[in-house]
């Protein structure tokens, strides 16, 4: 952790900028078509124009806002997207706990703005460039830019194409959600513990669609599972 | 068009929240390092996410859900590319729904 995170290496300048803004391709283009999902979806799920451009511009983070717009649909209460949001972003607070020994020197006026630009892309590379030693922070705000900029124009045009889809079963729109969070699953394994963990999340979730909320479902499944998950790994600590 | 009063508070509180997570993790690090509970915890919450998410529509769904998640999970694990695995997703779902299952 302590490594490579001597202060005089670590900047916050233009060459930082200019490395974000080069990765606009490999980080603009996901950004682009979950945007469009998101439109279509927040479209589909009652938010008008304003309200879906309200939701990717001050939350910003794809997969909670797919969540809990879901959950608007089932009139959730504000709790229960919270929980749900909490669960499904917690991973920003440990993305930026990896980063705090690389930008623990730098002003406070420039992380945390920077910082509401954290995302998984932008965090992954920057926090790449400063373990192999190229420390310009300043790529984690640019390069976030490249990620928001087509996240709020295509969330605009996602909402404006929805209308012209009548059945979005038929384009399998309705499982995106789905698959964007199984798609992410094998990244989260980290041996057969998690089994523990795994397992009772999925019967927290599926019990509380048997009785009937299953709006609570990843709020109590999450916190369930992430429980029993955290007592059989806390060894290995 | 207007942005309702419930749909704004939810943005205000959503929005707030995720960016105290984002900035949690720095400051929080400045202040005490979490204890090993805590960071074991943590860490055990994105499984259980993705888990409590899919695991009610692969019980509930039919063939071209349960297809569907399979192959995104498979492509997903063996191609390291979330981003591809997701939209063969889709579209094998999309697909199978198209030739009738």
């Amino acid at each position: 952790m302590s490594s490579g995170a001597s202060p005089s290496s670590i900047t916050f300048s233009w060459q930082g900028v200019k490395d974000g803004l080069k990765l606009a391709p490999i980080l603009s283009t996901p950004a682009a078509v979950f945007g469009l999902a998101y439109g279509v979806y927040a479209r589909q799920s009652g938010l008008n124009l304003a309200e879906a451009l309200a939701m990717s511009l001050s939350v910003f983070a794809g997969a909670s806002q797919f969540a809990v717009t879901g959950l608007y649909t089932q009139s959730a209460p504000l709790l229960v997207m919270l929980v749900a949001a909490f669960a499904i972003n917690v991973r920003f607070f440990l993305q930026g706990a990896a980063l705090q020994p690389y930008i623990r020197h730098l002003p406070k006026s420039r992380i945390l703005p920077s910082l509401f630009l954290l995302a998984d892309g932008n965090w992954a590379y920057t926090l790449k460039a400063c373990k192999e030693g190229r420390c310009d922070v300043a790529m984690l705000p640019a390069a976030g830019l490249t990620i928001a900029i087509p996240w709020v124009i295509f969330t605009y045009l996602g909402h404006a194409v929805g209308a012209g889809i009548a059945d979005p079963r038929i384009f399998g729109l309705d499982f995106i959600l789905y698959a964007m969070f199984a798609s992410m699953l094998p990244r989260s394994w980290s041996g057969r513990l998690d089994l523990i963990g795994w397992g009772v999340a999925a019967l927290g979730a599926i019990a509380m669609m048997r009785a009937g909320y299953p709006e609570w479902g990843i709020a109590v499944g999450a916190l369930a599972g992430s429980l029993a998950g955290g007592m059989a790994r806390v060894r290995q600590y | 068009m207007s942005v309702s009063t419930e749909i704004l508070i939810i943005c205000l509180s959503v929005g707030l929240l995720t960016y105290l997570l984002r900035v949690g993790g720095y400051l929080v690090m400045s202040v005490a390092p979490p204890g090993r509970f805590l960071r074991a915890w943590m860490e055990s919450i994105p499984g259980a996410v993705f888990i409590a998410m899919i695991a009610p529509a692969a019980i509930s769904g039919g063939i071209p859900e349960i297809a569907g998640l399979a192959a995104t999970i498979l492509i997903a694990w063996t191609w390291r590319n979330d981003f591809a695995a997701m939209l063969i997703g889709v579209a094998s779902v999309a697909g199978l729904r198209a030739i009738g299952l």
